[in-house]
């Protein structure tokens, strides 16, 4: 039964949020296309991933989430928040708009998410030409909001990868340090702890 | 206990450890009726009777996934029918897969899996399916195509 022996340690539900173009999807996504990649994929779109990373060696599992277009209509609902215990806050480098609404962001999941929630700032598109935000900008915001700070680039992997490692290692610190108990992600997410009722899982969303 | 991992040696990302004892034997056809992909290296032409594919009822026993959206047109009946080719006429498929005991049948493709690192599939996909003997037992099911991947 799959359901009985678990094969990690801890699991983290983690939100991508920010203005639709700031390249939340390609976060998540590489829109490369080739015979591999056909475009019905592409089209139907991506619900969710889920990576694997070692914190101190221990095995988290990471799912990953798209606002997938809502924030247009700023119709995210409370459920997207619900159970989250990672937010990625993203801007684009390229666009001063993206970058002024961040506090708006911070606003809504502060009033959305939960109290424990962890949250980071990213400044996306970080290899374009045509920024107009600066390195410091960020760091700056970052640091009156108090939330790290991470530029980084959807071409380059290594770097989209750091991102998601580094959310992970911080919530995992604050696990550890007993400020955000897994408890309270597996009341707000039942399903996903609770073993052998696998029927509605993938439908969460 | 063997590892699934991507197809393409530039990516190897790994995808779940197969548990031999839920691999099970589906009509070849199923490539087709899901569009799996196929390993780049595999001969078309040569087309076995039956392809293995890996049932994973719980979605967090995958190391690494990607999970599309639900499919549009996911009916099985739909997806025999935009496969069905001009020599096989008006054969339909049924799937039917013995996992944990039972057997059911499935009735929906309900979403695709891809590589988690490249993006690159489907690999497998969501399924709801039916209990064969009760015929109203539902439930979702996860099915790795083991010939889109590296084991």
């Amino acid at each position: 039964m799959s359901g009985n022996n678990k094969n990690y340690d801890s699991i983290m539900k983690i939100l991508l949020i920010g203005d639709s173009g700031v390249g939340k999807s390609c976060l998540l996504v590489r829109f490369v296309e080739d015979k591999f990649s056909p475009s019905f994929i592409t089209t139907i779109g991506i619900d969710f991933k889920i990576k694997t990373v070692d914190i101190n060696g221990k095995k988290v599992k990471l799912q990953l989430w798209d606002t997938a277009g809502q924030e247009r209509f700023r119709t995210i609902t409370t459920a997207y928040y619900r159970g989250a215990m990672g937010i990625i806050l993203v801007y684009d480098v390229t666009d001063e708009r993206t970058f002024t609404n961040v506090n708006q962001w911070f606003k809504t999941v502060s009033d959305h998410a939960n109290d424990d929630a962890q949250l980071l700032l990213v400044g996306n598109k970080s290899d374009m030409d045509t920024r107009v935000v600066s390195y410091e900008q960020g760091e700056s915001l970052a640091k009156e909001l108090g939330l790290p700070f991470i530029e980084a680039s959807a071409k380059d992997d290594t770097n989209v990868n750091d991102i998601f490692f580094t959310l992970a290692k911080l919530i995992q610190e604050k696990i550890d340090n007993n400020k955000m108990s897994d408890g309270g992600a597996q009341d707000s997410n039942v399903n996903i702890k609770s073993g052998n009722d696998t029927g509605s899982k993938s439908n969460c969303c | 206990m063997s590892k699934a991992v991507c197809a393409f040696k530039t990516c190897s990302c790994k995808i779940i450890t197969i548990n031999d004892s839920n691999v099970v034997n589906l009509p070849h056809h199923a490539i087709e009726t899901f569009h799996l992909m196929r390993k780049g290296t595999q001969d078309a032409a040569s087309n076995p009777e039956n392809s293995d594919f890996l049932i994973v009822g719980d979605v967090w026993d995958f190391d690494n996934i990607g999970v599309s959206k639900d499919i549009p047109s996911s009916d099985i009946t739909e997806l025999n029918k935009e496969s069905a080719t001009v020599t096989e006429g008006s054969t339909t498929y049924t799937y039917e897969i013995n996992y944990e005991g039972k057997t059911w049948t499935v009735t929906k493709c309900v979403k695709y899996l891809i590589c988690a690192d490249c993006d690159k599939g489907p690999i497998g996909m969501i399924c709801e399916v039916i209990n064969k003997d009760t015929a109203s037992d539902k439930r979702l099911l996860h099915l790795l195509s083991l010939e889109s991947v590296t084991h």
